[in-house]
């Protein structure tokens, strides 16, 4: 259509966001996290014994590090309904090849599959214009169908050595998956707060039309967002094959929506462009924390999922007010 | 004064056969894909063309016809709903369990599952519309937290056994028909005329295209989008309770991908996931589709292990020859 | 719409159907409407004119009930409204053809034109059939035979303008305003909408007609209402005028002190458009720009200002011709524009043009981020350093990097836009309306950014539809009418009458370069 020529006039003192709704936005997940540690410490001293923090480590690294590709796809207004799958056939190709001496032949194998899926999902986003949940979650079946051709439906073998060193070895007193996840987080808080790819990303999801015109590539800035996240799901389907030992078809069944609950808990924009990996991660945390808690406190199973349901809703109830009045105020 | 704006249209007939194939393109490729399938199982194998066997297509394409139909009218009206699956478990499951422990008549409980499954989906509707949320993350919401009630009725394991007369119900058939495939055929009728025929249906496509232009004509945008989630969980309990009267006992993993595989039907339909555009004939086209390639494979005893892969590489290939169509 | 027929029968005759009286209205310190007084009697069609910002838009909004005026009255069928809104506008039987249509694509036209109320049988269900015959008898009242079950999307925008006519006739509006309803259309198109709305006016409704093309509305229009800057000029029959008076009421002021002193120094040709068409938009457009120069592009709404702006910087496929730049073909991409020192500042801001939720940092620095990479990472200091010194440079307020941009006032917000890509010390720059939307102060500062850039050896294409601002800051003025170039003036030579004239190719304009065909077909369409 042609370009509306309604007289548009901005006045100076545009009303502002109420403060407490800006604030609720940027750090729910971590007060509540707080809240929630505080509730545990009384009621369920046993959370603080080693060895469940420990448990908590290591689960909440195998979704932290989902999160961090999937909060990337999230904040070119995407979303990422494949890792699932991803994690679950890099895991078996690892796993159930394992003839010593290959590991690295294994890895890029891994590696191979993780590049053609975010390609692919990249490509029918950017270039076929698929909207990215109906192409992700192609790919989800079609990846999930490879899995179980391969498999038969069976539980995949030993997992080698080296791959169960990095699933449950440790460096430095640390758990080594929660060393690969802070590492990767460091890289994605710098990649995307301090280089220009970063603030290519926040650009095409916050306002794809501006970013053209300001010279940003955003197809192809889109495209890498999607491969990037294949990457974090197969690095974390290799940490979590090798901390189980063993494949089978429950690997990584809930990390999908998990991982987009957590990034949205933690602050990131649906809507794209808003939002970063260290209130994601907050809201990995607080999701495995509240999962575990539950477990711990000896509550039946489904309190971890109705309080998961339940903080989704706030986390959502907080943006939607949060848009609302910004709507209002410009 | 003669004046039109008409442009003289030489062969005027055969543009508007050419505008009627691109205005129905995506239904008219399904139902070649339907027709092709049938033709070449057919002759393919005897056991497929049994008229027993193609029954069985339609008893099994129920389920997903169902929540399709909800799923279809939520798109169409701007929105997604990723609790469809849940819904339809925690209705079968609650009405089992209310069907073994409490004294009320049965016929009253499958009434209260029906309404609940209703009143969930006003559940999301409301909070869509009051909170401007995104409709996905919303009913993302909604739906973890049915899975946990889901949980908590049945304790993980099967319920105990639904009374006999229901699962009779699920057998009934007048002639070689089952009723339940006969009253499908009415649902999707009415779900139709309803779309196609009625004010209402019309405003549904009306707020999907543009909520602006909507409330331009004085539609009640908020109570519309939320009658379409009300639909979407009613459809979806009925959907939980065929599942319950099929298997007999409350299954704690029914209804799991519901959600997935009717928003992937009506995309595969036709269904625009940015509302306003798309039929439900193109619903009920996926919907056999699928529930037809899945028996084709087993007719020709494809292995399960690759029917996955198989139904995967089909949804991608209609993904990827998707034509967006934001004109305007 | 029972209530409709009601009001209409109560119309006295003689007493006008709507009638402001003194109004006003101002957004934050602008007044965009100051003592207004309008008049529109059953049975005629009223043209307003004025040029961009004279306060038309205002005035259809305030009449639609959008806006409540800040002073003064609004009488609708002898009836006085405080506080009009957009449903008491409509039950009182107004209705708003917008120059952007409300059609929904994928619904028929049938349903469009009677979306909301469609008729219905005795079992509340949607009749197809009177859905037909009462749409098709509201296009036959305007004399169209378009068929009712057709989708929106499959007509022609001359076809949709008549679908979101009818819309109007379905609530039987007698108050129909239109907003440049004719700037999507031509020639035969145009006899056919000028037709109907006869047709209407002969019915007894009342039509206010909003257009740039000045022949229509001596050809269309009873009476001729004048706006400028928010004032009425005059208000006469359209007899007791010619073109040329009615120019001059609409331009004819002292251009106010908005304006730097130009330098002109023009260098070789940088940018070079050579026979350059777009399909549709752009027929075998050719000009050249020097260095240090400041090119004016003038034209109405839909001559093709936008599209030429856009071919430059590679957002329109160009389908003949070749751009280029400094001797070689220009790139095809913003991105490689960008790198190569042709940039474009574009028309919509909000959607174009910032990133809203982000700080004016963050907005100022997008295009520069390779400058900013210290060992390969953004370095937060040098970041700092470049957006204060932008900011400072360019008088933006408030003078915080920190603020999120969408806090930033419209002229700050195109501060911002301006600087983020001088900073790139660019070539040439292209300017699609600079200054909308934007107050005076801040577009005084924008047009000595302008001529400060130039000073700088910097070229400049301006498009704009506000005529003061070309002649304030141009050295040569190009005018476009419907996609082809049809004069090109020096600043010496160009006054707003030549302009207009050629731009409504009305008249002989000093036309030197790329006549066309267009003054036969303008006789044609008297």
């Amino acid at each position: 259509m042609t370009t509306t020529r309604q007289l548009e006039i901005t006045g100076a003192g545009s009303r502002r966001t109420r403060p407490g709704i800006e604030w609720l936005s940027r750090y729910a997940a971590g007060t509540t996290l707080v809240v929630v540690l505080c509730i545990a410490a009384v009621v369920t001293p046993s959370f603080y014994s080693a060895g469940n923090l420990r448990t908590v480590a290591l689960q909440a690294a195998a979704l932290g590090v989902v999160v961090l590709g999937q909060t990337v796809a999230l904040l070119v207004r995407g979303l990422d309904m494949s890792v699932t799958a991803v994690i679950a056939f890099s895991g078996v190709l690892v796993v159930s090849a394992g003839a010593p001496g290959q590991a690295f032949w294994l890895l890029l194998l891994a590696a191979g599959v993780a590049a053609v899926v975010g390609l692919t999902n990249g490509l029918l986003i950017t270039w076929r214009k698929v909207p990215p949940f109906v192409a992700t979650f192609a790919m989800l079946i079609v990846v999930g169908g490879c899995r179980l051709a391969y498999t038969h439906g069976q539980t995949s073998g030993s997992a080698p050595g080296w791959l169960r060193q990095l699933g449950s070895g440790s460096l430095l007193g640390l758990p080594m998956p929660v060393v690969i996840w802070v590492v990767l987080l460091i890289i994605f808080w710098l990649a995307l707060a301090r280089t220009r790819w970063g603030r290519w990303i926040y650009a095409a999801g916050a306002n794809p039309e501006a970013a053209r015109h300001s010279g940003v590539p955003v197809g192809a800035v889109v495209l890498s967002a999607y491969v990037v996240c294949a990457f974090c799901a197969m690095i974390a389907g290799l940490v979590l094959s090798g901390y189980l030992g063993y494949v089978d078809a429950n690997l990584g069944v809930n990390v999908n929506l998990n991982s987009i609950t957590a990034a949205i808990i933690g602050g990131v924009a649906f809507s794209g462009g808003r939002g970063g990996v260290l209130g994601a991660t907050l809201g990995a945390i607080l999701l495995t924390v509240l999962v575990n808690v539950v477990v711990v406190a000896g509550l039946p199973v489904y309190w971890q999922i109705i309080a998961m349901g339940v903080v989704l809703v706030l986390a959502v109830a907080i943006q939607g007010l949060r848009d609302r009045t910004i709507a209002d105020g410009s | 004064m003669s004046l039109t704006l008409e442009r003289p249209v030489v062969g005027e007939r055969r543009a508007e056969t050419v505008s009627a194939v691109r205005r129905h393109g995506a239904v008219l490729f399904i139902y070649s894909l339907v027709v092709i399938l049938l033709i070449a199982a057919s002759a393919v194998s005897s056991d497929f063309r049994q008229p027993s066997n193609l029954i069985d297509v339609l008893r099994q394409s129920i389920v997903l016809g169902l929540v399709t139909i909800g799923q279809t009218y939520v798109l169409l009206a701007g929105g997604i709903d990723m609790s469809v699956g849940m819904t339809s478990r925690v209705v079968a499951l609650g009405t089992a369990v209310a069907m073994s422990h409490t004294l009320i008549h049965p016929y009253v409980l499958i009434l209260l599952g029906l309404i609940g499954g209703g009143l969930i989906g006003f559940l999301n509707g409301r909070l869509i519309t009051g909170l401007g949320a995104a409709p996905f993350i919303v009913t993302l919401g909604m739906m973890g937290a049915l899975a946990g009630t889901a949980l908590a009725i049945s304790g993980g394991g099967p319920t105990d056994a639904v009374p006999d007369f229901f699962l009779a119900a699920y057998d009934a058939s007048m002639g070689p028909i089952p009723v339940a495939v006969l009253v499908m055929a009415v649902i999707w009728l009415v779900a139709w005329f309803v779309l196609s025929r009625t004010r209402f249906g019309r405003n549904i496509y009306a707020v999907g295209g543009s909520t602006a232009v909507a409330r331009l004509a004085a539609i009640d945008v908020r109570r519309t989008q939320t009658s379409t989630y009300v639909i979407a969980g009613v459809l979806s309990a009925a959907a939980g309770l065929f599942l319950l009267a099929r298997s007999g006992v409350g299954d704690p993993s029914l209804g799991g991908n519901l959600e997935f595989q009717s928003i992937v039907a009506a995309a595969i339909g036709g269904i625009s996931l940015y509302g306003g555009r798309g039929s439900l004939v193109g619903s009920l086209g996926a919907v056999l589709l699928v529930s037809l390639s899945s028996n084709v494979m087993n007719m020709l005893h494809v292995s399960a292990y690759y029917q996955d892969l198989a139904l995967g590489v089909i949804v991608l290939l209609g993904v990827a020859v998707y034509r967006p169509r934001r004109s305007m | 719409m029972g209530s409709s027929d009601a009001t209409a029968a109560a119309v006295r005759p003689g007493e006008p159907l709507l009638r402001l009286a003194g109004v006003s209205k101002a957004f934050g310190g602008v007044q965009a409407l100051s003592d207004i007084s309008f008049e529109l009697a059953a049975g005629e069609i009223h043209a307003l004119a004025g040029e961009n910002g004279a306060g038309k838009s205002t005035f259809v909004k305030l009449v639609a009930g959008v806006y409540p005026p800040d002073a003064g009255s609004v009488v609708l069928n002898g009836e006085e409204h405080a506080r009009l809104t957009p449903k008491l506008a409509r039950q009182a039987g107004i209705a708003v053809v917008h120059q952007e249509f409300n059609l929904l694509p994928e619904l028929s036209v049938g349903e469009n034109i009677l979306l909301g109320a469609l008729p219905r049988d005795r079992w509340k269900t949607v009749s197809a059939k009177r859905t037909q015959r009462t749409a098709a008898e509201l296009l036959a009242r305007l004399g169209s035979t378009i068929d009712p079950r057709r989708l929106v999307r499959e007509l022609t925008v001359a076809q949709q303008q008549l679908v979101e006519i009818a819309k109007a006739l379905a609530v039987d509006a007698r108050i129909i305003l239109l907003d440049e309803p004719s700037t999507v259309l031509s020639g035969d198109e145009l006899d056919v909408l000028h037709a109907v709305l006869r047709r209407l006016r002969d019915d007894g409704r009342g039509l206010i007609y909003i257009s740039h093309r000045l022949n229509e509305v001596f050809a269309l229009a009873d009476r001729v209402t004048v706006f400028k800057d928010g004032r009425h000029v005059s208000t006469c029959d359209t007899s007791e005028l010619d073109h040329d008076e009615l120019i001059r009421r609409m331009v004819g002021r002292p251009l106010v002190e908005l304006f730097p002193q130009r330098h002109p120094s023009p260098g070789q040709p940088v940018l070079e458009v050579d026979n350059v068409s777009v399909p549709g938009k752009l027929f075998d457009v050719s000009f050249s720009l020097r260095q240090g120069e400041i090119v004016g592009l003038a034209g109405l709404g839909g001559s093709g200002r936008t599209t030429i702006a856009r071919a430059i910087v590679g957002l329109e496929r160009v389908a003949a011709g070749h751009i280029s730049l400094d001797g070689a073909p220009a790139p095809r991409s913003p991105a490689a524009c960008a790198r190569a020192g042709l940039v474009m500042v574009p028309e919509d801001r909000k959607t174009h043009g910032i990133l809203a939720e982000h700080s004016v940092a963050f907005n100022l620095s997008l295009p520069s981020l390779q400058r900013l990479l210290r060992h390969r990472f953004l370095s937060p200091r040098a970041e700092k350093v470049m957006a204060d010194r932008l900011i400072k440079e360019f008088g933006i307020r408030p003078p915080t990097p920190g603020t999120d941009i969408r806090r930033l006032s419209g002229g700050n917000q195109q501060k911002v836009v301006l600087a983020r890509w001088l900073a790139q010390s660019p070539k040439v720059v292209v300017l699609d309306e600079p200054t909308r939307g934007v107050d005076v102060g801040a577009k005084a500062e924008i047009y000595a950014l302008v001529e400060r850039l130039r000073e700088t050896g910097v070229s400049v294409l301006l498009a704009s539809s506000e005529l003061p601002e070309i002649l304030g800051t141009c050295d040569r003025v190009l005018v476009l009418h419907e996609g082809q170039l049809v004069a090109e003036m020096d600043r010496a030579t160009a006054t707003e009458e030549a302009i207009m004239r050629a731009a409504t190719n009305s008249g002989s304009a000093t036309v030197s370069a790329g006549a066309s065909d267009d003054d036969a077909r303008d006789s044609a369409c008297r």
